[in-house]
């Protein structure tokens, strides 16, 4: 039972990671970026440029990861420049059909730079195999990424709202007309949390790159099970999406103990079921 | 300014041209050969490696002087890895003449054209593809599948694992919730059984246990399978998500806890990403495994030419099929000097050649393949640059497995 619950929470923690910069635009700018697994890949894809076959130390993961996410947020600002921008007072539906162009531009130029085979990265030294908590064998790199998830959770909450560049994103996200009128520079604004939010899928591809397998279809793995986090989280809400990823994380997880046979499909049915009960998400929709 | 010598003789010689035999101008006409594979999102990585072995075939039989005098013309299409694409290609290119085709990578995007085949008059190369639909259900003679369909190819290999490995009686299978996976579970283990059965030994094969497709995280399910009791794996998965689960199960260390491990059909690509984290040892079937292929100077052209495209010493099988479908049609205009699908389909009935795969024949009554089958067994190597070798290899008759004929119908 313990271990079921955290290999699903290891699911969970790693769905927030690339849920948190999804969240994160869709708050400022009200758009749902279809763009974003493509990033996310392209930080993984960097990130296994910077480090080759295995890190040398998790510290060398960490860095190689926050590095990746930094050259993909200022990617992102280029996007918010030449695409973003220009489509800010058209009907919502451009902004998704613009973001799915941005998407295949994105993976197109993947295959081009890294090819089409797989490859494979090895968690660093440490991190490859496991340890005993209460009796029951835990995989070394679950741990690591539930405490990634927990960590940049705590970080983008204590930004937005304890911090005074969190609460002027806020008050430009809420009404951005008002905070121009008092002096906040809002387009400036935008841009910040635009750029932050490439970077955290950038920064999600590089911390969970020894997970996976890089190949170009990695944005798809992870993009659906994002969409659903933030949806029952509530839109543009952090911590409804946190809350969300542990939920999702408690569903599959009672998904493989009573109904092994069917993988997969008590998140959907528990994505309807808290769309019945909390249409606008369990924190409600939010502007960050 | 022309005079009226210059004109007499422009105008014989334009006549001249026009008036010559037909066999005289086709000597330098190219023979077409359209080529529909997905080059395109998801599946696109195979659809390369069928492109590359199609080209390469027809590099290497336009170097021997084309057939019968005439270079081969390879056009390529992009199903864009859906039934409607795979439409779209084939009408556009039977409206242009194009009377020879290759098809692959999916069974859905195959199943779109093949009933177009007949009233275009066109003989269709299917690539690899395994559905036994397309050779039983969907049966239309105008088409010759060189593929490898579940019950020969895997069925095969529960035979092989029986026989080789008669000390594994408990068995844990793992495969996505797809039926073609299903397809292949099912054939393996009756594989299995049947040899088993015939030496008078019983084996407990396991209900399969379900990973999500295209999945992130395979650990509980890596859990249930090293909690099994099982001696000997079987995992169904393909592509990333088989790569992904080897490595997420290198934490609980899962190749030292069973004595056998098998792997469907992800052959190489396993090895080649994982290098020297590979396991330390896996069995996979292949449909070409150039390096066990003694005295095949076809498959050892191609190797060595894929090397000069790809600077890879070690190709998917596809590329292999792929060779092999145009080298196919290529024997039967050769020997019967003619495209048209009336002469094309009885004379590759009849041929059996020897290809890059192996023998290259097909089964008269539902144009099955009934060529070779190869099985190689690698794993971690200290010694090897890659971090992995090849172990050994081993070649079976396909035909021995292949499934009864059931043109048009469905095989109960």
């Amino acid at each position: 039972m313990l271990f079921t619950f955290i290999n699903s929470l290891t699911l969970g923690m790693a769905v927030f990671l690339v849920a948190a910069g999804l969240t994160l635009i869709f708050g400022i700018m009200r758009i749902l970026n279809f763009a974003h697994g493509a990033f996310f890949m392209l930080g993984a894809y960097l990130t296994s440029t910077l480090i080759g076959d295995m890190p040398g130390s998790i510290w060398v993961l960490i860095g190689a990861s926050m590095l990746s996410g930094l050259v993909v947020g200022v990617l992102g600002l280029v996007v918010q420049h030449f695409v973003l921008s220009k489509l800010e007072d058209v009907d919502e539906h451009f902004m998704l059909i613009a973001t799915y162009a941005v998407m295949l531009l994105c993976v197109g130029a993947i295959k081009m730079t890294w090819g089409l085979e797989f490859h494979s990265v090895d968690p660093p030294p440490g991190l490859d195999l496991g340890v005993v908590i209460f009796g029951t064998f835990v995989p070394s790199f679950s741990l690591f990424i539930i405490g990634a998830g927990v960590a940049v959770f705590l970080v983008l909450d204590h930004v937005i709202h304890c911090s005074w560049s969190g609460k002027l994103a806020v008050a430009i996200a809420r009404d951005g007309w008002m905070s121009n009128l008092m002096g906040v520079n809002g387009p400036l604004g935008v841009r910040m949390v635009v750029g932050a939010s490439f970077a955290l899928a950038g920064l999600a591809g590089g911390l969970l790159l020894p997970n996976q397998t890089l190949s170009p279809a990695l944005g798809d793995t992870f993009l659906l099970m994002a969409f659903i986090t933030i949806v029952i989280g509530g839109l543009g809400n952090i911590r409804g999406a946190f809350i969300a990823a542990i939920i999702l994380a408690v569903i599959d997880g009672l998904n493989i103990l009573f109904l092994p046979g069917f993988p997969g499909v008590l998140i959907y049915v528990g994505m309807v079921t808290c769309l019945l009960l909390w249409p606008n998400g369990i924190l409600g929709e939010s502007r960050l | 300014m022309l005079d009226r010598r210059h004109f007499m003789l422009g105008t014989t010689a334009v006549l001249g041209t026009a008036a010559a035999p037909k066999f005289l101008r086709a000597q330098s006409e190219p023979i077409r050969i359209g080529l529909i594979t997905t080059l395109s999102g998801p599946g696109q990585i195979y659809g390369q490696y069928i492109q590359d072995g199609c080209e390469l075939a027809v590099d290497l039989i336009n170097a021997r002087g084309g057939v019968n005098g005439q270079p081969i013309e390879l056009i390529v299409r992009d199903d864009r890895n859906s039934p409607d694409g795979a439409l779209v290609a084939f009408r556009e290119l039977a409206g242009d003449g194009v009377k020879l085709f290759a098809q692959g990578t999916f069974t859905a995007n195959v199943l779109a054209t093949l009933p177009l085949l007949e009233q275009n008059d066109v003989t269709m190369m299917v690539v690899g593809t395994s559905s036994l639909a397309i050779t039983h259900q969907n049966y239309t003679r105008n088409m010759f599948r060189l593929g490898y369909s579940s019950p020969m190819c895997f069925g095969g290999y529960g035979h092989l694992m029986a026989e080789r490995f008669p000390e594994i009686s408990n068995w844990a299978m793992v495969r996505s919730d797809v039926q073609s996976l299903k397809d292949i579970t099912d054939a393996f283990e009756a594989g299995m059984r049947a040899k088993a059965a015939a030496d008078g030994r019983e084996v407990n094969m396991q209900e399969p246990i379900l990973v999500p497709y295209n999945g992130a995280d395979f650990r509980n399910q890596i859990s249930q399978v090293t909690n099994s009791g099982a001696e000997g794996l079987f995992n169904c998965l393909q592509g990333a998500d088989a790569i992904t689960y080897y490595k997420q199960a290198r934490s609980f260390q899962m190749d030292k806890q069973f004595k056998l491990m098998c792997d469907s059909a992800n052959e190489l690509t396993v090895a080649k990403a994982l290098g020297n984290k590979m396991l330390d040892s896996l069995w996979s079937w292949t449909g070409w495994y150039p390096q066990a292929a003694e005295n095949n100077p076809t498959s050892d052209a191609l190797l060595a030419a894929y090397i000069e495209k790809r600077d890879d010493p070690y190709p998917n099988w596809f590329v292999g099929v792929a060779h092999d479908c145009i080298a196919t049609l290529a024997e039967a205009i050769g020997s019967t000097g003619s495209t048209a699908a009336a002469d094309l389909i009885p004379a590759i009935e009849a041929q059996s050649f020897q290809g890059a795969t192996g023998t290259v024949a097909f089964r008269t009554e539902d144009h099955s393949f009934a060529g070779d089958l190869t099985y190689i067994r690698f794993g971690k190597s200290e010694s090897s640059e890659t971090g992995w070798e090849v172990f050994e290899s081993v070649q079976m008759a396909g035909v021995d497995f292949l499934e009864p004929a059931t043109p048009g119908r469905e095989l109960q």
